[in-house]
């Protein structure tokens, strides 16, 4: 049903067969999520450069948080939209919607590890209420950049140059 | 006259369920070994919210990806990329969770000031047990994934 109909992105050749749909959005917030704590880890980094060792802030930002929980989303992302068309205006909604809660949710779980546990690489501890909007706001722009790439054409190109689509 | 795409059977959500459960029988096991780091309930909540997706979703995601992308490959080759995944994963976690020295070494810095407190009379689980449900879980995974026919290539325009 509706297969025959696609739109948007499912346009783009081998953006979106049902076989690829699973790995493309898996892939998609991976890259999305690696993209975000990139950027979170030069913003510890600059404020609070003194905050734990080089080497495990890298693993905890780009590998556990980033790969890890990109992965994750996107993991749960698919099981939301596998029944979407892709392009669809429903797909759209559902993809960044379950992107940026799963974001959001992953947020308030590191939250809980950096001031809780006592990581503080981000300083949740020294300034928690910009640890707190740099991280939602994360959340729901990683939701929306999900949703874009997964379903509308420009974005599945964009994708495909990259290489992250095959 | 467009020929719909012929569908086939995804292993995602399999990949994911037996990874997920892998790790929800490891927490069950083992949760005050695991669990120990965690302050109140709220706290422990969210550290296992926190290891379903990061040693549960996560994992098996990434063993999901690595099914698609050896379709070419040989199951053996893809089972020990995606073990090696796991595995690095689970010993990652495990020395965080259960080890104080580690942990404290991870959080080095002049930024700490609260010790890493080691629980008195916590049993502290090996890494081997705990490895044993997630291997399990992404040998499935591979082994339905080689089992599925290989589709030609159809690409939607």
């Amino acid at each position: 049903m509706g297969m025959t109909e696609l739109s948007g992105a499912a346009r783009s050749p081998g953006a979106f067969t049902p076989e690829t749909r699973a790995a493309n959005t898996i892939k998609v917030f991976v890259l999305t999520g690696f993209v975000g704590e990139a950027s979170f880890l030069v913003l510890g980094l600059v404020l609070f450069p003194d905050h734990g060792p080089l080497l495990w802030r890298l693993v905890w930002t780009l590998g556990l948080c980033g790969i890890g929980m990109g992965a994750a989303v996107g993991a749960l992302t698919y099981l939301a939209t596998a029944g979407l068309a892709p392009g669809s205006r429903a797909s759209y909604a559902a993809t960044a919607v379950s992107g940026a809660l799963l974001f959001a949710v992953c947020q308030t779980l590191c939250w809980s590890l950096d001031h809780n546990v006592g990581l503080n690489y981000w300083g949740s501890r020294d300034m928690p209420a910009l640890f707190l909007a740099k991280g939602y706001a994360g959340a729901v722009a990683g939701g929306l950049l999900g949703s874009f790439h997964l379903n509308s054409p420009k974005g599945a190109a964009l994708m495909s140059r990259l290489g992250v689509f095959r | 006259m467009s020929v719909p795409p012929r569908t086939r059977r995804t292993t995602a959500p399999t990949a994911f369920t037996l990874s997920a459960a892998a790790v929800l029988l490891n927490l069950a096991l083992w949760h005050a070994s695991l669990l120990s780091a965690a302050h109140g309930t709220a706290g422990t909540a969210l550290l296992t919210l926190w290891l379903l997706m990061v040693w549960g979703f996560a994992p098996g995601a990434l063993t999901h990806l690595l099914v698609e992308k050896g379709a070419r490959s040989t199951p053996f080759r893809t089972t020990a990329m995606a073990l090696a995944c796991s595995w690095v994963i689970s010993a990652l976690l495990h020395a965080f969770l259960t080890d104080p020295d580690f942990r404290a070494q991870a959080m080095n810095g002049p930024g700490h000031h609260h010790p890493v407190p080691r629980l008195p009379g916590v049993p502290t689980v090996g890494l081997a047990p705990l490895l044993v449900p997630v291997s399990y879980a992404v040998v499935f995974t591979v082994i339905l994934g080689a089992r599925r026919p290989r589709p030609e290539r159809e690409t939607v325009r």
